[in-house]
């Protein structure tokens, strides 16, 4: 599998835990985790207790409104709502008034919604507006006081502030009252409890005793003269602690004090609670959705992992384990641009990530998200930190490839090589002190300048001293470098083969001159093996030139014998066809040496060429016409294609035609008689081309490559007379020249291309013949 | 009269062979089996024409060639195991009228025998009678008064563009001329492509003016560049 799909896989993986994990912490109706799926219903999680305990608080902010605004069931006007000081004196601010003020301001209460609105002050309001009031004591929220830190500017407000802030308080009493008195629903609550006056008060939204309400389901049940809060909900609401604290049982007069909350858990009226009752089965269900999901995007992501360390590092199972670039990074380095690019991650991340999941989501998921965003970024970059060591760790590389490790192993290798880093380490450290030693110096004569000349004189000879002595150093490892230089250009002539290039030895110093002495060496024996070989292949060939100069002269006698006797008059047939024979053998006896000989000296380079401007289409015309005769007599068609212009390349025209000759003889030998051959010469690409194709007699099952090799015949029964060197004559000849000779075999169809490069105006290669002769 | 022919070569059988096909032919031979043996032979006798090996045990041809020259202007032909263009030209330098390489067609021996012999019973006769319309070249004449090509003596028969194709070659010897200003020249018209027509003429030309077409003395093929009458 591709590396680029399991990692697409595991990325999937990674959403679809990040997707399960987000299920169950923020799109839960009942709580985090998964802890209270175990419950057995709705009333046992924790949720149920969180909304009970929300409801309690409220409930008591609710009876404090209650006391404040309401007398007898309607609003009470006249009571007081808050006290005041103005300049000094006391001063009450009754329900009416604080009414009567919010709307001279501008703010109404909604008759109907108990909403309030706020429209905007005119400015002669803006005066009175703004005239300072100190609140004393708030009946609406008896303890406001005393959360609130004291001192001297506390409760400074104005009357518009108050005014406005006590018809708020006005709205929220009524959608209290809506929500809990009002509204029928499946929460009980009975209060019996002192109001501000010091009278005892019940109040409930049931008629239910509260023995009957123990029984409905749930309940919180807090009794003045107890320490102990009775409940069956886990855990105990903290809303229900407080007001245990609140109504302390200690004060005596307030010990008949009960509250009750009850939640009826048949859930007869349809609520909030019915709908979270209801619902929970399928938030179980989504719980586990969630878990599955998380569980199988885990185990993706382990499982793809897994897969990704087994093949990281090897592009598929059979090739051997490749690095990657930043592989080859010291492994420090590596890491740090982990962690930088897990910082930078972030960062990025909290332009972009973070910034579009608080536009998608509610303002509480904030931080869940930030935290899963970073979390991402983190595990991203940690996976292929991780990758990165285990393919580094299966070279063996992990520690090897380390900043550390290197510098070790340098230093080894320096007390390995004494000698070298030694005298290196003296060197350089006679110069870095004779720096250090004269800068000082500099610093302590320039510091007392003052002082006369001899520290003057003394500072100039310092300085004269550092500049020199620098000067010195500069001077060696320049021409030290400048030696290296030569050396490696000798080096280049050596390579090349110009193994004439003598080194001046006397001009180098120490090692240098050491090394050019056996530079020198080398070139000489280099030489003497370059003029052995020559040699002996310079013997070689005088042994084949020789060898058939020596069958020659037998076999002119044979030849002209053979000749005589056919002038005999034989009437024997049997005689005759002998003679016949010996007079063919005799003739292919003759070629053979001569081919023989010219193969020699054509593959040896035994040749002198004189090269020259030569016009492929005048040499085709030439040659065509050479062949007319034999091509006749086998009934063969010479078809020629070339340019209307000259095609003009570098060669040497008399040996070029003996590529040619062979070429053509070879397709006049073993073409199907009565078929065409064509001759196309064209210009490509700077080289000049010469095609000859034909159909071959026979069955060309023998490769271009082995058609050129010496004594191989298209025939392989060897029928036809020709000595099988043709084609290797002609290939040796033509890369002589500079050209070559490619054969093509395409079924029967035989094609023979020599190719040469154009010849060039002003190209100069007087030498080119010299050059030849000598290889 | 009979002309008498001197043949050294240390092959007894080859010295015998070509003695056949020349007394075949009417001549008179005289064998020599080294250079020192024709030598001997030259002070004796009158000699018309030499075939001499080159590779021999004692004086070998190219010095008994040497010293004949310093008496005789007597046609030699040098015979030689050796192919190669250098021995060639070292062997006309030091004053041999043409050169056969081994192992050679006897026909084309006795046919440049008969062609060195012509040329040099001719060259006494032929230095009176020159005219403007006479083009020579070596052991090649043209008359152009009444359109008669000679080689050695011996009148050819040229078709008449075979004609004026070698005429403009011989009148202007030692220039190469391409086809297509060969083309250009006789038919008057500007080549156009591809067409070996000349290329036939000239193929033809050689066959009947050279003993050997492929190793001609006199129309030569400049391969790649031209054709050209070699200036002797």
């Amino acid at each position: 599998m591709k590396r680029s799909l399991i990692i697409i896989v595991h990325m999937l993986g990674v959403l679809l835990a990040i997707a399960g994990l987000s299920i169950l912490y923020v799109g839960s109706p009942n709580g985090y985790g998964i802890s209270w799926t175990q419950k057995e219903s709705y009333e046992e999680t924790p949720q149920f207790a969180q909304k009970v305990n929300t409801d309690i608080g409220r409930i008591k902010d609710f009876l404090y409104l209650r006391d404040a605004f309401e007398a007898e069931g309607d609003l009470a006007m006249d009571n007081t709502v808050a006290d005041m000081e103005v300049e000094g004196t006391y001063q009450p601010l009754t329900l009416r008034e604080a009414i009567a003020s919010a709307q001279k301001f501008g703010c109404y209460l909604d008759p109907k919604t108990h909403d309030i609105s706020i429209s905007s002050t005119d400015s002669n309001q803006e005066a009175s507006a703004n005239y300072e009031v100190k609140v004393t004591y708030k009946y609406y929220d008896p303890h406001y006081f005393e959360n609130v830190p004291q001192g001297p500017g506390v409760g400074v407000t104005n009357i518009r502030e108050l005014s406005i802030e006590v018809m708020r308080e006005l709205s929220e009493y009524y959608h209290l009252k809506e929500r809990y008195v009002d509204t029928r629903g499946n929460l009980y609550f009975y209060a019996h409890y002192m109001d501000g006056s010091g009278d005892y008060q019940d109040f409930s939204n049931t008629d239910q005793s509260p023995e009957e309400l123990l029984q409905l389901g749930k309940y919180v049940y807090v009794q003045g003269d107890s320490q102990h809060t009775e409940s069956n909900i886990e855990p105990i609401p903290e809303s229900a602690l407080d007001i245990e604290t609140e109504f302390n049982p200690n004060e005596d007069e307030n010990e008949e004090y009960t509250f009750l909350v009850a939640v009826d858990t048949s859930y007869p009226y349809e609520d909030s609670y019915r709908r979270a009752a209801r619902s929970f089965e399928g938030d179980v269900r989504n719980a586990y959705l969630a878990v599955g999901m998380l569980s199988l995007g885990l185990l993706v992501c382990l499982v793809s992992i897994v897969m990704i360390l087994r093949f990281d590092g090897y592009e598929n199972r059979e090739e051997a384990l490749a690095l990657r670039p930043a592989d080859k990074l010291p492994y420090e380095i590596y890491l740090l641009l982990c962690v930088a690019a897990a910082i930078g991650g972030c960062f990025i991340m909290s332009l972009t990530g973070l910034r579009i999941a608080r536009t998608l989501s509610p303002s509480d998921q904030w931080n869940y998200w930030k935290k899963i965003l970073y979390a991402l970024v983190i595990y991203a970059v940690a996976v292929y930190g991780i990758l990165g060591t285990i393919r580094r760790a299966r070279k063996d590389k992990v520690f090897k490839n380390t900043l550390i490790y290197g510098f070790i192993t340098d230093l080894n290798d320096y007390a390995a090589h004494k000698s070298v880093s030694g005298t290196l380490l003296v060197r350089y450290g006679l110069f870095v002190g004779w720096n250090l030693l004269m800068t000082a110096g500099l610093i302590w004569l320039y510091l007392r300048r003052e002082a006369g000349t001899p520290y003057l004189v003394g500072f100039a000879g310092c300085l004269a001293a550092l500049v020199g002595g620098d000067f010195y150093v500069f001077h060696r490892i320049y021409g030290e470098a400048r030696q290296r230089d030569s050396l490696e250009e000798v080096l280049n002539h050596l390579s090349e083969g110009d193994t004439d290039y003598e080194v001046k030895e006397e001009e180098y110093s120490g090692r240098e001159q050491e090394i050019a002495r056996r530079l020198n060496h080398i070139s000489t024996g280099m030489r003497n093996a370059l003029t052995e070989q020559v040699k002996s292949e310079r013997l070689k060939a005088d042994l084949i030139t020789n060898v058939s100069h020596d069958i020659r002269t037998p076999l002119t006698s044979i030849i002209n014998y053979v000749d005589l006797l056919k002038r005999e008059d034989i009437q024997d047939p049997k005689v005759r066809e002998y003679i016949d024979i010996l007079d063919k053998k005799s003739a292919r006896l003759k070629n053979l040496t001569e081919d023989l000989l010219e193969a020699s000296k054509a593959s040896s380079g035994n040749i002198r060429l004189d090269m020259q401007k030569i016009d492929l289409v005048e040499l085709g015309l030439q040659a065509g016409a050479e062949f007319e005769d034999k091509f006749a007599a086998k009934g063969l068609e010479l078809c020629m294609d070339a340019p209307e212009h000259p095609v003009y390349i570098l060669a040497d025209g008399r040996h070029l035609w003996r590529v040619l000759e062979n070429l053509y003889n070879n397709a006049a030998k073993y073409s199907m008689e009565h078929t065409r051959i064509y001759a196309d010469i064209l210009e490509q690409d700077g080289k000049g081309i010469f095609t000859l194709k034909n159909i071959s007699a026979n069955k060309l099952n023998i490769s271009p490559d082995e058609l050129t090799e010496r004594f191989v015949r298209g025939d392989v029964s060897r029928s036809t007379d020709g000595s099988g060197l043709g084609l290797s004559i002609a290939k040796s000849l033509a890369s002589l020249q500079g050209g070559e000779l490619v054969i093509e075999i395409d079924g029967d169809l035989y094609k023979a291309n020599v190719i040469f490069p154009l010849y060039e105006e002003p190209a100069a290669e007087p030498e080119e013949e010299e050059a030849t002769t000598t290889t | 009269m009979q002309q008498t022919i001197l043949v050294c070569d240390d092959e007894k059988e080859i010295v015998e062979a070509i003695s056949i096909y020349l007394e075949g032919e009417g001549f008179r031979v005289l064998k020599a089996y080294d250079g020192f043996e024709a030598l001997k032979l030259m002070e004796n006798e009158k000699v018309d024409l030499i075939i001499m090996d080159v590779m021999m045990p004692g004086l070998d041809g190219i010095h008994t060639t040497l010293k004949i020259r310093e008496t005789s202007s007597v046609p030699i032909i040098i015979l030689s195991a050796k192919s190669e263009d250098t021995d060639k030209i070292l062997g006309l330098n030091i004053g041999a009228d043409d050169y056969i390489s081994k192992p050679f067609n006897p026909l084309e021996l006795v046919a440049r025998v008969k062609s060195q012999l012509r040329r040099y019973t001719q060259l006494g006769n032929m230095n009176g009678s020159q005219s403007q319309a006479v083009f020579k070249c070596g052991g090649l004449t043209i008359n152009d008064d009444n359109k008669e090509v000679f080689v050695d003596g011996e009148p050819i028969k040229l078709t008449p563009i075979e004609y004026n194709i070698l005429l403009l070659l011989v009148k202007n010897a030692g220039k190469v001329f391409s086809i297509d200003e060969i083309y250009e020249q006789i038919w008057n018209e500007e080549a156009i492509g591809a067409d070996n027509t000349v290329a036939v003429h000239i193929r033809h030309i050689r066959e009947k003016i050279e003993i050997n077409p492929r190793e001609p003395r006199y129309l030569k093929v400049v391969w790649g560049v031209g054709y050209k009458i070699e200036k002797q």
